[in-house]
């Protein structure tokens, strides 16, 4: 079970106090997004935002307003994502939601091309450490303002910007191994 | 610190691969889909509608684990359902025993004296302290001490009488009453009928009409139509799904499948 005391996130300022429905309909996109690329499997994906939301409608009547509600539920979504990893790490096994497939029509290949750039961004993501990690996902997958990224992940803004310059550093070296692997395959 | 947000390589102007670029691109713009969308609304409509009161949801009986997902999570919700009810059948237990009571002691209520406390031992008057009783002392001298400010309050003994708690009025709906051993519960109904719409909706309909039949009005309604307009737009059943989509909107205005339940109209030839 999710730590209840993991989710205190204190930054800024924001207005009135929208209802768990409300933060559902306008944050559940980003809150899947935001997990896939920290680290859940697509076929745990719905269980890990089911978790995020709960965690909202729970919170939620403690929720201050002290910072925007987005920024608070990406708080609970990288630490939902956190702990999946650390599940997942003991568990050492892939899930998957559907068997593999067997046989590729020749209109699912665009489909399956983003599939593969997809794994292979999240390949690359998985190589970082979840600090690093956080930060790079947050700012240039979510594009939040540094400021922001700082606030969630609860540091400093100078050591945000140190882990997001060691994050690219350590992606586009990955990166770059990974397509000349692709090449060579 | 003042923030500065460095160009950010999905735009283009960072010194990176266009193949990672392209990549970050795609990232930028990735969501679920209207089908994951709606099983993801459809698990937590329950949950969501539900007050923000309950406590972390229970262990539950058949062993489903908080890991588990869905299935636990929405029969969670119903937690607070059947903390009620213990409520309710503890109050009327009680009540009975006080009955019970009153009955073998030859009808009089059974009453307990329940003397107070008290608040605060009063502090001792100087003269006593000073080894003078107070009584002996004459009216007019008797010492007055400016020290003491507070004055304990003088309570009156209590005398309750054991009588019956009254029983609350709960107006039990169909769905409120227990499911007979062997039946489904009705989240467990409406879980299941969830699970079956993407691959045998044709189940997940004859599951929503159970619902209907056993559960009419019950707290997870909602979400039974809803999967009852899913199951039929599976099916191609269309022109249904559209006028029960249209139905479900305006008898559910705020639900979060009010998107997902929308059928768009049959292209004209």
């Amino acid at each position: 079970m999710v730590d209840q005391a993991d989710f205190q996130v204190t930054v800024g300022a924001n207005t009135s106090k929208p209802t768990a429905q409300q933060v559902f309909q306008e944050h559940a996109t980003y809150a899947w997004r935001a997990l896939r690329y920290c680290g859940v499997a697509s076929s745990d994906l719905q269980d890990a935002c089911q978790e995020v939301f709960l965690v909202v409608h729970r919170r939620l009547p403690e929720f201050e307003s002290r910072s925007s509600v987005r920024t608070w539920v990406y708080g609970i979504c990288l630490r939902v994502a956190a702990q999946y990893r650390r599940r997942a790490h003991r568990r050492r096994e892939e899930l998957m939601s559907e068997p593999p497939e067997m046989a590729v029509l020749p209109t699912q290949s665009a489909e399956i091309e983003v599939r593969q750039t997809r794994a292979l961004l999240q390949d690359v993501l998985e190589g970082l450490d979840s600090s690093k990690r956080d930060v790079f996902v947050l700012y240039e997958i979510e594009q939040l303002p540094m400021e922001e990224v700082a606030a969630v992940v609860g540091c400093p803004l100078r050591t945000a910007y140190s882990r997001l310059e060691a994050a690219r550093k350590h992606i586009l070296k990955a990166w770059q191994r990974a397509q000349i692997r692709s090449n060579h395959l | 610190m003042t923030s500065f947000n460095p160009p950010r390589i999905a735009s283009g102007r960072a010194n990176v691969p266009n193949s990672l670029r392209d990549a970050l691109q795609l990232a930028t713009t990735d969501e679920p889909t209207p089908h994951e969308f709606s099983q993801l609304a459809a698990a937590l409509a329950p949950l969501l509608a539900a007050p923000p009161s309950l406590p972390p949801y229970p262990v539950l009986p058949n062993g489903v684990s908080e890991s588990a997902g869905l299935g636990s999570k929405i029969l969670g919700a119903t937690y607070a359902k059947g903390m009620t009810y213990v409520a309710v059948a503890v109050a009327v237990a009680v009540g009975g025993y006080g009955i019970w009571r009153s009955a073998r002691s030859g009808g009089a209520p059974v009453t307990h004296d329940i003397a107070p406390a008290p608040l605060s031992q009063p502090a001792a008057p100087p003269a006593e302290r000073a080894g003078i009783p107070v009584e002996q002392l004459p009216l007019d001298t008797a010492p007055i001490d400016e020290s003491v400010t507070t004055i304990a309050p003088v309570r009156p003994r209590v005398r309750v009488v054991e009588a019956p708690l009254p029983v609350p009025s709960v107006q039990e709906s169909p769905a409120q009453v227990e499911a007979p051993k062997g039946q489904l519960s009705e989240s467990e109904l409406i879980e299941l009928a969830r699970r079956s719409v993407a691959q045998d909706p044709r189940k997940t309909l004859s599951l929503v009409q159970d619902h209907r039949r056993r559960f009419t009005g019950g707290p997870l309604s909602e979400e039974a139509d809803f999967l009852e307009i899913e199951s039929m737009k599976r099916l191609g059943r269309l022109e249904e799904a559209r006028s029960l989509g249209e139905r479900f909107r305006k008898r559910y205005p705020s639900s979060i499948h009010g998107q997902t339940v929308q059928v768009k109209p049959a292209p004209t030839p």
